[in-house]
């Protein structure tokens, strides 16, 4: 039986929250396999990262008078932000540039249009949210690994803005869950932080998100569960799908630069969708 | 409604209204202040609070008692929530009926955008371009009705998804289920101008499956412009 493990930018193609043709692509690959399965660390990640840039981008939008207006008001809070999450919203920023210019020619070409372009794009964005987020369980044949600290929470519409049930996605005072799995695989663990994630030789410069993964997986050893910094989870990244992924699943992602050498070093397939 | 469920309605309906002080038998009345945005059903309760006759309808805070001392069987409710009894929405909201300004202009508009879409599914076995006349219309009226669709966000967005479906509408649309579908949909957004998010989803998925698509050039053009790499997952 092929089996298939996906991660979660799989999970953000197939609920069309990256646009068309990635959509079919993943919808194509986990067709490939009569058993689906996304952790619930993936719905984590899907709500903290992507998600919460679309429904930010739609609150935002919804909250000012123009198109422009959002995209300066969302230029802002990137330019302020830390670096998490500051790429998604440039690249909502980016999108929404891409309606003015498409209204701009429409204008330049005497179009009359019978809709509000504002009016359209947020509820493109929030129907594009809300079934993702209602799709979310049903894209894979299981949704497994269950988070003892995620709040799977439901989204409302409330006063026209989207927002989460029940806050924060985090439940307060739980102990990690992706630390907790993770600390139960120590040998593992220390296995990817020798061969995987060794320090790089000096002078020598690796990608941030590597640094700060072997900052969380070192957090992973040192620390109990409940003590492990909240912060650091999402630094553990694709680091918990090589770990978590059942021996005979493959591991479906798009980032084969990031999970090739993890995947590799602990004897795991991993599949790129074409 | 069964007739079996009727007559217990009835019966009931009449007996509470007897003991009240109006003497003579008049029409259920549905107070047209609501607690809730998302309140348009109608809940009729027992004494005991076990007699729900439209379990689907919402959550109005307004329940009418029934003071007959009997509660109803659980088949007696089945065959009620089966049926396909419908408060329109002008009983419950009289004063949108003369309004020609926010919810009652947009509900004109949709009621008149449904009997055409519902025109095309007539006209099915008869004229293509009577069908795709009646599409036309049915579009330009939804994009009428969004403008006054700010009462309530949910029903803006299925009404947006709903014209842009029928203005994209392709030959497979103009078949009978597609249409069918359609006509059903927009009936729901008539009978439930306070329509929450998570039914407005449903109706849109639903609608998906059977082949609208809802696609805008806006959205077009956002997706087109999303950056390849946009998947920042805060590593």
């Amino acid at each position: 039986m092929k089996k298939a493990f996906v991660d979660t930018t799989i999970l953000c193609n197939a609920l069309e929250l990256s646009g068309g043709r990635r959509a079919q692509s993943a919808v194509a690959a986990l067709r490939e396999y009569s058993s689906t399965e996304t952790p619930y660390y993936a719905l984590r990640e899907l709500r903290a990262g992507p998600l919460s840039s679309w429904i930010l981008a739609h609150n935002v939008l919804t909250a000012e008078n123009s198109i422009e207006d959002a995209v300066e008001r969302l230029g802002r809070m990137s330019a302020f932000r830390p670096r998490q999450g500051a790429v998604t919203s440039l690249s909502i920023i980016t999108g929404l540039l891409g309606v003015l210019d498409k209204q701009r020619q429409a204008a330049g070409a005497g179009t009359i249009q019978d809709f509000d372009p504002k009016t359209a794009l947020e509820d493109y964005l929030a129907i594009q949210i809300l079934k993702a987020w209602k799709k979310r369980r049903s894209i894979t044949t299981k949704v497994v690994q269950p988070l003892a600290c995620f709040v799977d929470s439901e989204l409302k519409l409330e006063d026209r803005l989207l927002k989460f049930d029940g806050g924060a996605e985090c439940a307060k005072g739980a102990a990690c869950g992706a630390a907790l799995e993770l600390k139960k695989r120590s040998p593992v663990v220390t296995q990817l932080l020798k061969k995987v994630f060794s320090p790089p030789p000096k002078g020598n410069v690796e990608k941030r998100e590597k640094t700060r993964r072997r900052q969380a997986l070192k957090e992973v050893l040192a620390k109990a569960p409940a003590d492990f910094p909240r912060k650091d989870c999402r630094a553990l990244g694709d680091a918990y799908f090589c770990v978590m992924a059942p021996d005979d699943s493959e591991i479906l992602t798009t980032n084969a630069s990031d999970f090739e050498e993890m995947a590799d070093e602990l004897g795991k397939a991993l599949k790129i969708p074409s | 409604m069964t007739a079996k469920a009727k007559e217990i309605y009835d019966q009931e309906t009449v007996a509470t209204l007897r003991t009240t002080t109006t003497s003579r038998l008049q029409p259920l009345y549905i107070p047209t202040t609501v607690s809730g945005r998302d309140e348009t059903g109608v809940t009729i309760l027992g004494e005991d609070g076990t007699g729900t006759f439209f379990p689907d309808s919402g959550t109005l805070s307004n329940v009418v008692p029934l003071k007959t001392g009997r509660s109803l069987s659980e088949s007696q409710t089945n065959a009620a929530a089966l049926s396909s009894y419908r408060i329109s929405v002008e009983s419950l909201y009289p004063q949108w009926e003369e309004s020609s300004e926010g919810p009652g202009e947009a509900i004109r508009l949709l009621r008149d955008a449904t009997n055409e879409l519902q025109s095309a599914c007539d006209s099915l076995c008869s004229s293509e371009l009577e069908i795709l006349n009646s599409l036309v219309i049915a579009d330009g009226l939804l994009f009428q009705a969004i403008k006054y669709s700010s009462f309530n966000k949910s029903f803006e967005i299925a009404l947006n998804f709903c014209a842009w479906a029928i203005r994209n509408a392709q030959g497979a649309d103009r078949e009978r289920p597609p249409l069918q579908g359609m006509c059903a949909a927009l009936h729901e957004l008539q009978d439930k101008p306070f329509i929450d998010a998570n039914r407005v989803t449903d109706l849109v998925i639903n609608l998906e499956d059977q082949g609208w698509d809802g696609s805008s050039p806006v959205s077009v053009a956002f997706e087109m412009a999303l950056a390849d790499d946009w998947l920042d997952l805060g590593d």
